[in-house]
C-alpha cells in the first residue's frame, strides 16, 4: 500500500494537498515530507484533502497536529476536507475535530479562511 | 518491497482448537516488526474479522485500525530486528487479539498515549503488559472485541 500526495495553489495565500491511499505508521512520513516542505515554502494556509484517504492513524494524526503547530507560529491554520466516517470517527474519538476544522468540499474549507 | 514479499513473510498457521474454547479457533501470525509490514497485519485482520458473522462493516474497521495502532507501537529499531506474533483467538461471544514483541511499548513514549487512546476507544477490553526492560516477561498488548447482540 502507498499513498499519493500532491499540492496544488488556490489563490495567492492557500495551498491545497490532495491524499489518497491509507496513511500508516510506514507511509506517513512522505505526507510529512510535503506538508513540511510546503510549509518551508511560506505556505501556512492549507487544505488538506482526505477525501481519497482509506485509513488513517495515530501517524498520520501525529504528522497533521506537527503541521498544525508549524502553520500556527506563523499565524497560518489547515482545514481539512473528510466526509468518510471511518476517518471522521478518529478525528472523534482523538478530540482533533475541536482542533482542526473539518469539512465536506473545497468549497467551504477555503471560505473558512477568510 | 512487493506484497508477495510481504506475505511470504508473514508466517501464518491455524493450530488445533483449544479444548474448552466453544468455537476454539486460533489463527498465530509472526511478522517482521518494520513499518512496511503494518498492511499485511490491516489485510490479516480485515480477513478474519469479516470472516466472523456478528461483526459489522465498523467493527470490522476498528480492528484494523486498534491492531495497527499496537503493532506500530511494537516496532523494532534498525539495528535490533525482531517480530511481532500476533495471535487472534475466537470464542463464542468475542475474539481475543494479543501481540508480544521483546520491544517495549513505552519506547515510543511520544505516541503511545494517542495510539492507547485509539485502541481503548475501539475495543471493548484492552490490557497491557509491560514492566520494562528489566523484567524478564515480555510485553504485550491483549485486546478484545465483543460480538453485536444483533447478527447482521
Amino acid at each position: 500500500m502507498d499513498i499519493k500526495v500532491s499540492s496544488r495553489p488556490l489563490g495567492e495565500q492557500i495551498h491545497t494537498v490532495a491524499v489518497t491511499g491509507e496513511i500508516d505508521v510506514y507511509t506517513s512520513p512522505k505526507l510529512k515530507e510535503h506538508i513540511t516542505e510546503l510549509i518551508e515554502k511560506g505556505h501556512y494556509n492549507l487544505v488538506i484533502n482526505l477525501e481519497g484517504v482509506r485509513y488513517i492513524d495515530s501517524t498520520g494524526l501525529g504528522v497533521l497536529i506537527g503541521a498544525l503547530k508549524k502553520v500556527r507560529d506563523h499565524n497560518g491554520s489547515i482545514n481539512l476536507i473528510c466526509t468518510n466516517p471511518q476517518i471522521k470517527k478518529i478525528f472523534n474519538i482523538t478530540g482533533l475535530v475541536k482542533i482542526f476544522g473539518i469539512f465536506k468540499a473545497e468549497e467551504e474549507a477555503v471560505k473558512a479562511f477568510v | 518491497m512487493s506484497s508477495e514479499q510481504g506475505y511470504d513473510a508473514a508466517r501464518r498457521e491455524v493450530v488445533a482448537p483449544r479444548s474448552g474454547t466453544p468455537q476454539g479457533e486460533i489463527v498465530t501470525l509472526s511478522l517482521p516488526a518494520r513499518p512496511e509490514y503494518v498492511s499485511v497485519l490491516r489485510l490479516a485482520m480485515s480477513a478474519i474479522a469479516s470472516r466472523i458473522s456478528e461483526f459489522t462493516y465498523e467493527d470490522t474497521e476498528d480492528i484494523k485500525l486498534a491492531v495497527s495502532e499496537g503493532f506500530s507501537l511494537l516496532l523494532a529499531s534498525r539495528r535490533q530486528p525482531s517480530n511481532v506474533a500476533v495471535e487472534c483467538a475466537l470464542d463464542a461471544r468475542s475474539l481475543r487479539i494479543s501481540l508480544r514483541s521483546p520491544r517495549s511499548l513505552l519506547a515510543c513514549r511520544n505516541r503511545a498515549p494517542l495510539a492507547l487512546q485509539i485502541i481503548e476507544a475501539l475495543m471493548d477490553e484492552v490490557a497491557v503488559s509491560d514492566k520494562g526492560r528489566e523484567s524478564p516477561q515480555t510485553p504485550s498488548l491483549v485486546m478484545v472485541k465483543h460480538f453485536h447482540k444483533e447478527k447482521t
